[in-house]
């Protein structure tokens, strides 16, 4: 599903973020990406859904060669990645639903199907009723949901999160979680990048752990 | 055409969620096209004064005594068929004394005791308005051969130089001014652009982050900035016809009389399409670039 060979990414001349990584992640894995900050965990999720380009180094996702993809082949490979980001991004211009109907409209769905799904993702997350809602109006738990039921709602192959529960209290953290593990459940490939160790432990899940830029351990599956 | 459609409905939505923002960019393309547009407005009735100017550019072919009317008929016909030539009138000696007399007013008591008046006929020939110039004249001088009945030619060389000088500094200053206005004008609207999408920019990057492809980004911002560049140059041209209306409405018609300026015209039609076009130029291609400075 996700493959890095010798990949090295760095920043002008002298930053490097990431050096001589390999990892492969399997179709269905729930993978935790670990470390200090500045690690590397962020510039190695942004390779992944071609955020970021590798220095050196091929990445395949999914049959794909990202460190060759064209700009244009870029939006249909970021339709099979749902993005999660510790702060949530979304459009206060837009209420909860218009948020999570984005990736759909993004595809060109018809707005019948467009509002099907998204009751449906939103129901999941337990946010059908606050649907009407600006996103501002909601807790952070409740406005990181929406962010996952936009990752989600058009079932991507892959979830990638950087830090989401980084700015949550404990109860939400664990809602978060226990949605990522249903998802994996259902087949979705999950990869998650935090430095809270404590949750890391008491999920069980792969662990990968950075320091400097580099894999010190868990690069294998 | 089903996303064209969807397209146009999500840049209408855009426009009416951020209506104050539209409404202040469209304000500011209009009042840029305006300026442009006034300015242009200026010019196109500074060319009627210098054209009515050069209206009064006037050749005078003095005519030897003595030669039968046929022969100056003949050179009459001659110089009217010419392609430069817009007419050629005679004015015989009577005439000519006539006018004379007319300029003279109280002193003409000095022609009395003549046997024989010494005013020559002439030939007055108008050129054609492209040849209402130096040059023109000088092509048709350069016609005019040696004929034996042509004495002398005038056609106020130095007054024709004057306008021509003064017509080169208006024309340089106007095309000066108006590259400056104009440059101005596309700097200040891209640069209202470019604030208003980035003011979007999180839009932009969570678009593109859940797979939007940059057709389906860029096209609504594209009819967005069609939308206000044809609203603005519609503003502008309505200010334009108010203020022109206005003008007519309080200026003295002796001042414009004054100017050489038969009527005040508007812009014509061709220049109020291009400011039109232009404005609808300006708003899209200024919308598309300023996404483009956002895309990866």
């Amino acid at each position: 599903m996700i493959q890095l060979f010798h990949v090295s990414k760095w920043y002008q001349k002298e930053v490097s973020a990431l050096q001589d990584t390999n990892l492969h992640i399997p179709k269905g894995d729930f993978v935790f990406i670990t470390g200090p900050s500045g690690a590397g965990k962020s510039t190695l999720l942004k390779l992944i859904f071609a955020d970021e380009r590798p220095t050196s180094g091929q990445i395949l996702v999914h049959g794909r060669n990202i460190a060759r993809l064209s700009l244009s082949k870029i939006p249909a490979l970021r339709r099979e990645i749902g993005v999660v980001f510790q702060d949530f991004k979304l459009l206060p211009t837009r209420n909860v639903f218009e948020n999570v109907a984005l990736s759909l409209e993004v595809l060109g769905m018809p707005r019948r199907e467009i509002g099907r799904r998204v009751w449906l993702i939103l129901k999941r997350l337990g946010l059908h009723h606050k649907m009407r809602a600006n996103p501002l109006t909601l807790s952070g738990g409740e406005q990181q949901r929406v962010a996952i039921a936009r990752a989600l709602v058009n079932e991507p192959l892959i979830l990638i999160a950087d830090e989401p529960t980084g700015s949550l209290d404990l109860e939400a953290s664990k809602r978060i979680m226990e949605i990522f593990t249903d998802v994996n459940a259902r087949g979705t490939t999950v990869v998650v990048a935090t430095h809270n160790m404590g949750m890391v432990r008491s999920m069980g899940k792969r662990v990968v752990h950075l320091e400097n830029g580099r894999i010190v351990r868990g690069g294998t599956a | 055409m089903s996303r064209l459609i969807s397209s146009v409905i999500r840049a209408l939505a855009n426009l009416r969620q951020s209506w104050i923002v539209s409404t202040i960019t469209t304000g500011i393309i209009a009042l840029c096209l305006f300026l442009v547009g006034g300015y242009m407005l200026l010019m196109h009735n500074l060319d009627s004064i210098t054209d009515q100017w050069r209206t009064e550019v006037l050749i005078t072919i003095y005519l030897r005594d003595g030669f039968p009317d046929s022969e100056i008929e003949a050179l009459q016909d001659n110089l009217a068929s010419l392609p430069e030539v817009e007419s050629v009138t005679y004015i015989t000696k009577d005439q000519a004394l006539e006018e004379f007399r007319g300029m003279l007013q109280e002193g003409d008591d000095l022609l009395e005791g003549l046997d024989e008046h010494p005013i020559p006929a002439s030939l007055r020939l108008t050129p054609k308005p492209p040849f209402q110039n130096s040059d023109g004249v000088l092509s048709i001088l350069s016609r005019l051969g040696d004929d034996p009945v042509i004495d002398e030619v005038t056609y106020g060389e130095d007054w024709l130089q004057r306008l021509e000088r003064i017509v080169n500094v208006l024309n340089f200053g106007a095309v000066v001014l108006g590259g400056i206005l104009s440059l101005a004008a596309v700097f200040i609207i891209s640069n209202t652009i470019k604030l208003t999408v980035m003011a979007r920019k999180d839009e932009l990057e969570i678009m593109r982050m859940v797979g939007a492809t940059e057709w389906f980004i860029r096209t609504p911002f594209l009819i967005e900035g069609l939308i206000q560049g044809a609203a603005g140059s519609i503003v502008s041209i309505t200010l334009l016809i108010l203020t022109h209306r206005f003008a007519l409405a309080q200026v003295d018609p002796a001042v414009f009389q004054a100017l050489g300026l038969i009527s005040v015209d508007f812009l014509p039609n061709r220049t109020i399409a291009a400011i039109l076009v232009g404005g609808m130029v300006l708003g899209g291609m200024g919308s598309l670039a300023s996404v483009g400075r956002f895309s990866r």
